[in-house]
């Protein structure tokens, strides 16, 4: 499944979370959360288009910036079988840019893409 | 009397449906001929003498074959080649109401961006005074 695929493959680059909830969790690190759209053609589902959504959260703007690079190269070269889910194309879509969140004392990088694949 | 969803309603082409169709657009339009006779005491007449059936699909352009579809690359070379074929558009059950005929592809137009599924329309227009109003024999 989706979120299996994007722990997999984001966690060996950031400790990742999926987004059920508050978390409480060692800096650094990244929350994401994929909503699936299917594609649906008259004669059925033939695919689905999940927005994937990620926040990278660090202490430092340098070490966020890296993470996000390191985590845009990843997702966008998701492609084939990964964990049961067979993805046809992984793409950015939009990126916040890194900001001060100060209630937590943190800098955060909010990234999108689009994850589309034949199955769940 | 019930609503009819929009999924139970389908084009085909032949013995195949084309792959990976999200929408239909099916038009009829009756045919009129207008006169002005004397007899009518100058005022005008109107007959019907036929009927104009054009209609359109838009698809996800799909890849890969089955049995049961035409891929891209069939609905490409049919259009380029105005391809005729007999056609039915109606319900999916046995008994529904279907419109047969004989139509052309007339033409394709694909739309592929960099952020989602490459789509395309394909036009039809039925070969006029070829086709009948019947029902579905068997359901799909």
């Amino acid at each position: 499944m989706i979120l299996e695929a994007l722990y997999g493959t984001l966690n060996p680059i950031i400790p990742a979370h999926v987004l059920i909830g508050d978390i409480e969790a060692e800096l650094p690190f990244c929350v994401f959360r994929a909503d699936a759209a299917p594609a649906r053609q008259k004669a059925g589902i033939c695919g689905f288009e999940y927005v994937v959504n990620i926040g990278v959260i660090d202490n430092a703007v340098a070490s966020v910036n890296s993470y996000s690079v390191q985590v845009i190269e990843a997702i966008e070269n998701l492609k084939g079988s990964v964990s049961g889910t067979d993805i046809i194309a992984s793409i950015q879509t939009d990126e916040s840019g890194i900001y001060y969140e100060n209630e937590n004392n943190v800098f955060m990088n909010d990234l999108e893409f689009k994850v589309f694949t034949k199955n769940r | 009397m019930e609503k009819k969803l929009g999924f139970d309603l389908r084009l085909q082409v032949g013995s195949k449906f084309i792959a990976g169709t999200t929408s239909d657009t099916f038009n009829i339009e009756g045919k009129r001929r207008e006169s002005i006779m004397k007899s009518d005491q100058g005022n005008k007449q109107w007959e019907n003498i036929g009927r104009a059936i054009t209609f359109s699909a838009n698809l996800y352009v799909m890849h890969g074959s089955d049995a049961n579809n035409m891929t891209i690359q069939d609905v490409r070379q049919a259009c380029a080649a105005n391809t005729t074929g007999y056609y039915e558009y109606g319900g999916d059950l046995a008994n529904d109401p279907i419109v047969t005929g004989n139509c052309m592809f007339l033409s394709i137009s694909e739309t592929s961006d960099s952020e989602n599924f490459a789509t395309a329309t394909v036009n039809f227009e039925e070969l006029e005074g070829s086709g009948g109003w019947g029902t579905r024999s068997s359901s799909l």
